[in-house]
């Protein structure tokens, strides 16, 4: 090397990034620029390696340019450009518009009870449960439910599969490998079904959860606080579970079980299968039950109620309008006030009060039943007095002819035709009411077990009868209407005609269906 | 089974249709004459004609005699309040299967259909 070169190796230094993708070149301070050119540059990456068809020419040059400018000072510049990996997209789960919407709504409710829109502790004046005209686009907090609810078979969300990436390459010629889209596994539970498309299906009913990284669907609706204006009226495919109580003019229907720890003022109850009331329920004489099957309440209380199955009340039932399908099991409890009517039977601890309340309880009667049955009869009598009237019209048409002609021959055989008609109506009409019978006699047991006291002004109706008791009867008494259709009581040991101990009017209240055949021949 | 009901009384047409479903035959069409019953014949292709004898139009005997020129085999029964034993041979020789006497009880009736049917049924 001659005086005034320098040993541009040694001036020289490539650095590249940690994942070698980048190069640069670090130039320390030159005393002399003779040989310094862009070939000169490339050479030395060469010489280090680096492939040639990343090195970038242009930047050479410019890098050439600025040593020469200023050879004293030192430089860098990126000089070698390797391909970086492109990684793979992992697996996503974008809503359907309609899940999407439905989660914005309910995002804004919370926001709107958040940022005080609506006060909860001082809601606006409570709207009845009636279905808005279409064009009515207001929004009902008391409506508005703050979940989503779903349907098996709703299409939830669409996924959008992994995909591997593109491998790179460093400037020196090593491949750097994309690294796979992950697969997102346990974003979706087994409540929601992936097809082959991409469509993620709901599995069952239930109220969603759409959070980033988990969607699922979930048959039970637990609710930890109140149903009121947090949560709106709840209407749910599935077991509803209520922490909290159920305030005023809010509801909750489900088609599974419902189950509620508080109290449960004035609103709607409704479930395809079981009530459960934890403490019980205030109705304020506007709070309603329907259920299908069994209700069970710690009390109840100016409540309406129609339940499908059996009623279990553990303290008392008062002023209450009960409808019963099923047994009433309330040996501990009171039943003062009101109207209760239990088809097959009950146990009461006590009915009426010491003060005298007028209080009735009805046992042994279906009352949809009892009015087809009555119907039936109302038109079988009707069409035995249309067969009276035919019959004689034909007697008396027939008595005025001596040798009928072809029409009348023709005329005589319509009336005999519509006699026919109507006598085999009847025998239809006779067939059906046995079968009506035959359910009221399956359906329903007139017996009632009283544990510790009829108080005065209490009247009991069973089939046939109605009893009234002037007096309070104290003890355990079982009051029975027997197959033969004649009511009796077991007071003390000792079971006698309840008309020994009451006073018993014939009533058609409830229908009194005698199972006995020979009782029935007596009867007849 | 399709049975052709031709009377021009819809009260007898009811009580042949009320015998004919207790016998558990639902595929019923009605004509109110022979020429109304002709018009139908085509298109209902009958397995069995109940006809009256005292129509408008065109009367049972009529009807019988037409039909027969082309259809030797579908069963006819002629209900009808004729009952002179020289009018149930004219109708026979017409060309029907069995005869019925107004006024008739609904098992009568029941029972020449099924006599009727039985019969041809073993003729073809």
């Amino acid at each position: 090397m001659s005086q005034g070169e320098c040993d541009l190796d040694r001036q020289l230094k490539l650095q590249t990034n940690p994942s070698k993708v980048e190069g640069t070149l670090h130039v320390e301070p030159l005393e002399s620029v003779k040989g310094i050119n862009a070939d000169a540059l490339q050479a030395f990456l060469v010489g280090q390696e680096v492939l040639a068809q990343y090195i970038d020419r242009d930047d050479l040059d410019k890098l050439c340019e600025e040593i020469i400018e200023a050879p004293l000072e030192p430089h860098e510049m990126i000089v070698a450009r390797g391909d970086a990996a492109i990684n793979g997209d992992s697996v996503t789960y974008t809503l359907t518009p309609k899940i999407a919407e439905q989660v914005e709504i309910v995002k804004s409710r919370k926001n709107a009870l958040k940022d005080g829109v609506i006060d909860p502790d001082n809601p606006p004046d409570p709207e009845p449960e009636v279905s808005k005209d279409s064009s009515d686009e207001s929004v009902s907090y008391y409506d508005q439910m703050a979940f989503v609810v779903v349907h098996k078979g709703d299409k939830i969300a669409i996924k959008s599969e992994k995909s591997d990436g593109f491998d790179g390459c460093d400037i020196f010629g090593k491949v750097i490998p994309a690294h796979e889209g992950k697969s997102n596994e346990g974003v979706l539970d087994d409540s929601i079904l992936v097809a082959n498309d991409g469509t993620c299906t709901a599995l069952i009913s239930g109220v969603l959860t759409a959070e980033p990284g988990h969607i699922s669907v979930s048959g039970e609706l637990e609710i930890k606080d109140d149903v009121d204006f947090q949560t709106g009226r709840i209407v749910f495919p599935g077991i509803v579970t209520v922490g909290g109580a159920v305030r005023d003019q809010f509801s909750v229907r489900a088609q599974g079980d419902v189950i509620i720890r508080g109290l449960v003022e004035a609103a709607n109850l409704e479930s395809s299968t079981n009530i459960t009331l934890a403490r019980g329920m205030a109705g304020k004489e506007s709070g309603t039950i329907r259920v299908d099957q069994n209700l069970e309440a710690g009390y109840l209380e100016a409540v309406i109620a129609h339940v499908g199955g059996n009623v279990s009340v553990k303290g008392e039932i008062t002023n209450s309008n009960l409808t019963i399908k099923g047994e009433l099991h309330a040996e501990h409890a009171a039943v003062r006030g009101g109207h209760v009517q239990a088809s097959m039977g009950a146990k009461i601890g006590a009915i009426g009060s010491v003060q005298g309340v007028e209080t009735e309880v009805e046992i042994g009667s279906l009352p949809e039943i009892e009015d087809k049955v009555r119907a039936a009869d109302g038109f079988f009598d009707q069409l035995e007095s249309k067969i009276e009237s035919q019959k004689s019209k034909m007697e008396t048409y027939l008595s005025a002819i001596a040798k009928p002609t072809a029409s009348q021959i023709e005329e005589q055989m319509g009336m005999q035709f519509e006699i026919d008609e109507m006598v085999l109506r009847q025998k239809q009409l006779t067939k059906a009411k046995a079968g009506l019978l035959h359910i009221l006699a399956k359906h329903t047991h007139a017996k009632l077990d009283i544990h510790k006291a009829i108080y005065s002004k209490v009247v009991i109706f069973i089939p046939g009868y109605r009893v009234e008791f002037p007096t309070e009867l104290m003890g355990e008494s079982t009051i029975e209407v027997g197959p033969t259709g004649h009511p009796s009581i077991t007071f003390r040991g000792k079971t006698v005609a309840l008309s020994e101990h009451a006073r018993v009017m014939s009533d058609d209240r409830i229908l009194r269906v005698i199972q006995d055949e020979g009782a029935l021949s007596t009867a007849a | 089974m399709k049975i052709l009901l031709i009377d021009d009384s819809k009260t007898m047409r009811n009580i042949q249709k009320s015998v004919l479903k207790q016998l558990g035959y639902t595929e019923i069409e009605e004509a109110c004459d022979g020429q109304d019953a002709l018009s139908k014949i085509g298109a209902f292709n009958p397995d069995l004609c109940l006809v009256d004898w005292n129509m408008p139009v065109m009367d049972g005997l009529t009807f019988v005699t037409t039909f027969r020129q082309t259809n030797k085999t579908t069963p006819l029964i002629m209900v009808t309040t004729e009952a002179e034993k020289a009018r149930v041979i004219e109708a026979i020789k017409a060309g029907v299967n069995n005869y019925v006497v107004k006024p008739f009880t609904p098992d009568l009736l029941s029972e020449r259909i099924t006599e009727t049917l039985a019969k041809c049924s073993v003729g073809s």
